[in-house]
């Protein structure tokens, strides 16, 4: 016990690494929360469109009220560096530029063009561009075929609101779900981060020398100092680990309290499990404690970056997918995303599920066996 | 020149500090080169396969189909089946979705997604000019014998693009990583004036005490610092220009006087840290790298460019006192903008800052005494 709770003093010293990593990790959850929680579909409010206007037609005042209502207009001055910056990035898909007698020009079969600023070939602005210059040419062909201006903007608007039937053969997923599922693989590279340096800071800190020479001359046998040191090892890995799910559950309550809620937290246990592990290996490999702060950085911090915690999986090139398979980190994040998909709890859709956290374990199991191997080649020497 | 030799000598034999403040940011560089190398792709426009049902005859339509599955403006590839066939691709995931053709057109889809939205606004799209039509044909029937019809054209092309390049939004990280390394070479400074100091190690205690000039070891420690840091931030330059192909622009000069500014101000910053705190050597440093990485946040690295351009837009004092941020300001406005002007308004408030340190950090020392050790 004695050793325990030695083990928890030095843990708790370490309360401000928890604290800065978290702080930082709930900065950047409540900024996805923002980002993330529009729907995958593209909608007309979903462009985010400016415009500078030096026409003073009434069409155009009407086109313009109708993308400060319609769409996600931006507000910009008209600058040019101010423009180009909101640009690159991606504060706004779509910048018009509307020259002076715009319509009048038209109307009178001039080649004139709205400049537009946009990120080349990018779908934003594509479909941007489509939308805009149907309100324009409608507009535009009632003026010249004799329709009272003051008729126009409703007619338009009129016509846009013609829509064909969409069917959706599959269910889609609830938005919040998604939101979740970001935040628990982004929640790798904290676990990784914080548990790493963690455990094996308190570890090492028990394997300094004197230290090691005096415990080892107490009446504390080996099994049981080893049995503590686990104990705490445990100990420490659970609150970690709890902190980051009460945090869940105040995030996410309707997703938390369901099922998929459960699998989550089952997912990111083991995965707390192989972060454990992988901080005892790191303990019995080196002593230096500089050394193990630079490891658990890269490693976090890598397998974040190629597993796809900070970048999801399906914008990573296959190569890196690769690589990032030998990771545990791939299978968790892998797995937030299938469970964050999850519309039936079936057979089916469960299986993979379990499979990877199958994948997950055989990593522990790896772990462990290294571990031995190693505590072994030391012993002998 | 002597002890310029054994500072080098001193320095280059810490091997956590070339860890951190080279082989980190190069990890850090390649991971996310790894991350972020299909990125921009994805912002692109792919074609997909369609398919197409016909339960009336709507010439039209079908002509709108036709010339955009054709080669020249490829949106998507259509196989004209019938229903069941098509709801059995649908299922197979074989097609994107499939429109249903009557009067009206029915879009059936999987999920909602890009593509869905494609075949969305070409259905609306048709939709709604064959309401604008028979409007025009209910209000003005005349314009259809009287010629100005054929003047009407609803799919002209109102825009011109303005042609804008470097686009590619994930050169900031890289970019911040530059920033956070010139910072990082604080760490460097922070070992020379522990070294210095008389309560913080052995030789401090004897140096205080001997009567050689504080000042002149302390520049002379301070420079090789630089030196050894503007050597591993140019390593760093390198490996991201050839290595991993990052795009600088082409003012290479520019951006190499951006980092000896930046190393000069990281060097400066971590004196400063040093004469203020008392701590130990250690703590000085975990003090350092925490705010090294704020100020790294508030730039735009970890995935917070929307954090960066916050700050910059509505916040512009703070972006303009943040050295990692004016690092990465410059070397995006290298990279981005045609002008020099913001380049050197962003050197220009960087090298003050580095003044400003520099007096603060000189305020500092002086006052150090040491009535007993």
């Amino acid at each position: 016990m004695i050793i325990f709770k030695n083990y928890l003093k030095v843990a708790k010293s370490m309360m401000g690494l928890l604290i800065l990593y978290t702080g930082i990790f709930l900065a950047i959850t409540v900024i996805n929360i923002n980002v993330n929680s529009q729907n995958t579909t593209l909608d007309i409010d979903d462009i985010k469109v400016a415009v500078v206007n030096h026409d003073d037609s009434s069409i155009i005042k009407d086109f313009i009220s109708y993308i400060k209502k319609e769409t996600n207009y931006v507000t910009l001055d008209e600058n040019e560096d101010n423009l180009k910056d909101a640009l690159f990035y991606r504060k706004v898909d779509y910048i018009m530029i509307i020259p002076k007698n715009y319509t009048n020009d038209v109307l009178s079969n001039q080649d004139v063009h709205i400049k537009t600023m946009q990120v080349p070939d990018s779908y934003m602005a594509t479909y941007s561009k489509e939308l805009m210059n149907k309100y324009i040419n409608t507009a535009i062909t009632y003026q010249k075929v004799g329709i009272k201006e003051s008729k126009i903007n409703e007619y338009v608007k009129d016509d846009l609101s013609n829509q064909a039937n969409v069917h959706i053969i599959k269910k889609t997923i609830d938005p919040k779900y998604n939101a979740s599922k970001y935040y628990f693989s982004f929640s790798n590279y904290s676990f990784l981060a914080i548990i790493i340096t963690i455990i094996s800071m308190v570890i090492t800190s028990f394997n300094e020398e004197k230290i090691k020479n005096r415990t080892m001359i107490s009446p504390i046998s080996y099994q049981q100092m080893n049995r503590s040191i686990l104990l705490g090892n445990v100990t420490v890995s659970v609150i970690v680990w709890m902190v980051y799910m009460i945090f869940a559950f105040i995030f996410y309550p309707t997703v938390m309290t369901t099922f998929t809620g459960c699998l989550y937290m089952l997912n990111s246990f083991i995965f707390v499990l192989f972060a454990l592990m992988l901080a005892f290996l790191l303990s019995r490999l080196t002593n230096k404690r500089e050394l193990i702060s630079g490891v658990s950085n890269v490693i976090a911090l890598g397998s974040s970056f190629i597993a796809g915690a900070f970048v999801p999986q399906e914008m990573l090139a296959s190569s890196v997918i690769m690589i990032a398979k030998f990771t545990p980190s791939y299978w968790f994040i892998k797995n937030n995303e299938l469970i964050g998909n999850l519309t039936k709890y079936t057979n089916n859709n469960l299986q993979p599920i379990f499979i990877n956290m199958l994948v997950m374990l055989l990593f522990i199991i790896i772990v462990y066996i290294i571990i031995n191997i190693i505590s072994r080649l030391k012993l002998k020497r | 020149m002597h002890e310029l030799k054994y500072q080098f000598k001193i320095l280059l034999r810490s091997k956590m500090l070339i860890f951190w403040s080279m082989i980190f940011p190069l990890c850090l560089a390649s991971f996310f080169k790894l991350a972020f190398s299909d990125l921009l792709n994805s912002e692109k426009f792919e074609s997909f396969n369609i398919a197409y049902v016909e339960a009336s005859n709507n010439e039209t339509f079908k002509n709108i189909i036709t010339y955009m599955s054709d080669d020249d403006n490829k949106l998507f590839d259509v196989k004209y089946v019938d229903e069941n066939e098509a709801k059995e691709l649908l299922k197979e995931e074989k097609i994107k979705g499939y429109y249903v053709v009557g009067d009206n057109i029915d879009v059936y889809i999987n999920q909602e997604d890009i593509s869905e939205t494609i075949m969305q606004t070409i259905a609306n799209n048709f939709e709604q000019t064959t309401s604008t039509m028979k409007r025009i044909y209910q209000d003005k029937p005349e314009v259809f014998y009287n010629g100005i019809i054929e003047q009407i054209d609803l799919q002209r092309d109102n825009f011109k693009e303005e042609k804008i390049n470097n686009l590619d939004m994930t050169v900031i990280y890289f970019y911040t990583l530059i920033g956070m390394s010139c910072i990082t070479g604080g760490t460097w400074s922070i070992t020379v004036t522990s070294q210095k100091e008389g309560n913080l190690s052995r030789q401090g205690t004897r140096l205080c005490v001997s009567p050689t000039s504080k000042l002149k070891s302390l520049i002379v420690g301070l420079f090789s610092a630089f030196v050894i840091h503007y050597v591993e931030c140019m390593i760093l330059l390198l490996y991201m220009i050839f290595v991993l192909n990052v795009n600088f622009g082409n003012q290479v000069g520019y951006i190499l006087l951006l980092e000896a500014a930046g190393s000069f101000v990281g060097i400066t910053l971590g004196n400063l840290v040093s004469n203020v705190l008392s701590s130990s050597k250690d703590s000085k440093i975990s003090i350092f790298t925490s705010i090294t990485l704020v100020l790294s946040f508030l730039s735009g690295m970890m995935g917070s460019t929307d954090i960066k351009y916050l700050i910059s837009s509505k916040l512009p004092i703070l972006a303009n006192i943040n050295p990692v941020n004016l690092i990465t300001d410059a070397l995006y406005s290298l990279y981005y903008f045609d002008t020099l002007d913001r380049y050197f308004s962003n050197f220009i408030y960087l090298i003050g800052i580095g003044l400003i340190i520099s007096v603060i950090s000189l305020f500092f020392m002086r006052r150090k005494q040491y009535d007993n050790i």
